[in-house]
């Protein structure tokens, strides 16, 4: 959903900017300009003009770094947790094997029990806990904001009055929407299906866990009943919950109705 | 002085990833880093009130005040817009507000947290590691030159053949380049190996060369997109 949000408001930032409002950028400076000088007719405004295009074009900047700098680090932390989570449950799996060939003595099974358990609940206490922190708060402001300018774009594109260049900007900007969502949430939601993917082997290897290692068989039924919970461990957007394949299915279908909607 | 402005900038965003988190964690409480964040926070609460005016302005047609006059954007804005799109203020408006609450929550959270040492543990040091641990141009030449004669050994496939010569040279050059990266026969992986992460000492160096990686390929791709945008 970061990522979603992140992406959709630099394709507001880019369409309503650059596309939508007037024709190019370089239109908007111009007009910019010659407004200043052609209605004001004061030249000792100048500077003060320049002053206020700087500041707005660093504003503009600032907003574009930060949330590149969001788009990259949910991309490469999902890539990050997903990718040692796969190693993890492929050891898993191995150990499995290894156990049910008899290759494993008592001890080295135990260090590899012992090991996986300790890795995959600090992965997954981190991944919760720095979202918690500080991404989920930020993606749902981003989801906030970005509310407003969908409603109006909805509006605008249900005036009769709209010209035929405008009205297919604003589809444009929906259709791009709906992909960009698309591709942004397939991360995060791949992420969230990762993590609890160890659990198909767990049932297995409890019957190979002996009577004496009694705490890791507690442990791993606890690991179960974790990785099994309704509550999925992933990346959330606030209150609202993690992002899974569901989700993402849930918002485009929610953004192509709303289009049905506007074509009848 | 503006080639030298140049490369600053340039450098300042090739490594835009690094170098936010390293000054956010080194040089949190430093006075230049704070003054510089409050001051972008002012900067977005000025221009929130000036869109939400913009938007009042033009609802309450004629404005009592008429700062139009002194306000050259919402001059241009309401010389240019007709019928509702005026409601563009929205979209401003909403930026800005998403700016400031970024600014905030990036900026002016503690920076002591987990979440934050996280970062600078696999994004900073690693980086660092990364840098440091290349093979020696030497290394990487004699690697070069050995996949080269095997791939001479080899025939060369059907669709390729027919290349002119330049193209299939070039195309057998990208080849081996891309294999040696995702083999990581660049890097030195035992010298890696030897600096442990602090959070992660069970990640293995392929995996953390692997993130570096995605680091450095994702900032190239962020400074082009900034560079574009502005």
């Amino acid at each position: 959903m970061l990522v979603l949000l992140i992406t959709c408001t630099y394709l507001v930032f880019i369409n309503v900017h650059i596309l939508n409002f007037s024709d190019t950028a370089v239109t908007i400076l111009l007009t910019y300009f010659l407004t200043v000088f052609y209605q004001q007719l004061n030249v000792y405004f100048l500077p003060l003009v320049v002053l206020d295009l700087l500041v707005y074009i660093y504003l503009i900047g600032r907003i574009m770094k930060m949330f590149v700098f969001i788009f990259s680090l949910a991309i490469w932390a999902s890539l990050f947790y997903m990718k040692h989570i796969q190693i993890l449950t492929e050891f898993l799996k191995k150990t499995l094997i290894l156990a049910q060939k008899g290759a494993l003595s008592q001890k080295a099974f135990s260090q590899r029990l012992f090991s996986f358990l300790n890795e995959h609940t600090k992965i997954s206490m981190l991944y919760n806990f720095t979202d918690h922190e500080v991404w989920s708060r930020v993606s749902f402001h981003c989801m906030a904001c970005q509310i407003p300018t969908n409603i109006y774009i909805v509006y605008r594109a249900m005036d009769p009055k709209l010209n035929g260049s405008k009205l297919i900007v604003t589809y444009l900007f929906m259709v791009n929407q709906i992909v960009m969502i698309f591709i942004a949430l397939m991360f995060l939601a791949k992420a969230a299906k990762v993590i609890p993917q160890g659990h198909r082997y767990i049932p297995k290897l409890q019957c190979f866990i002996p009577k004496t290692m009694l705490l890791f068989k507690l442990k791993y039924m606890q690991l179960y009943e974790r990785l099994n919970n309704k509550k999925k461990i992933g990346t959330a957007v606030g209150p609202i919950g993690t992002i899974t394949y569901k989700m993402n299915f849930r918002v485009c279908l929610i953004k192509l109705n709303t289009l049905s909607f506007l074509q009848n | 002085m503006l080639t030298s402005f140049y490369k600053s900038w340039v450098e300042s965003n090739c490594h835009i990833y690094q170098n936010l988190i390293k000054n956010n964690v080194e040089h949190h409480h430093d006075f230049n880093h704070q003054f510089l964040h409050r001051s972008n926070l002012y900067l977005f609460i000025a221009y929130l009130f000036r869109f939400y005016y913009l938007l009042i302005s033009t609802i309450i047609n004629p404005h009592p005040l008429k700062l139009s006059r002194y306000d050259f954007f919402e001059h241009m804005f309401q010389y240019f817009s007709t019928d509702k799109d005026y409601f563009f203020g929205v979209t401003f408006i909403m930026l800005t507000l998403n700016g400031l609450l970024l600014e905030h929550d990036l900026f002016f959270h503690k920076v002591d947290t987990l979440s934050w040492k996280l970062l600078y543990d696999r994004i900073v040091l690693d980086l660092q590691i990364y840098q440091k641990s290349f093979q020696s141009s030497d290394i990487q030449m004699k690697l070069y030159y050995e996949k080269l004669e095997h791939f001479s050994q080899l025939k060369v496939s059907a669709y390729f053949r027919y290349l002119p010569k330049y193209c299939l040279e070039k195309y057998i050059d990208w080849k081996i380049r891309l294999e040696l990266y995702n083999n990581l026969e660049f890097i030195d992986q035992q010298k890696f190996g030897q600096f442990k992460s602090y959070l992660f000492p069970n990640v293995s160096a392929k995996l953390r060369i692997q993130t570096c990686m995605t680091v450095m390929m994702l900032e190239k791709v962020n400074s082009f997109i900034i560079a574009m945008a502005c």
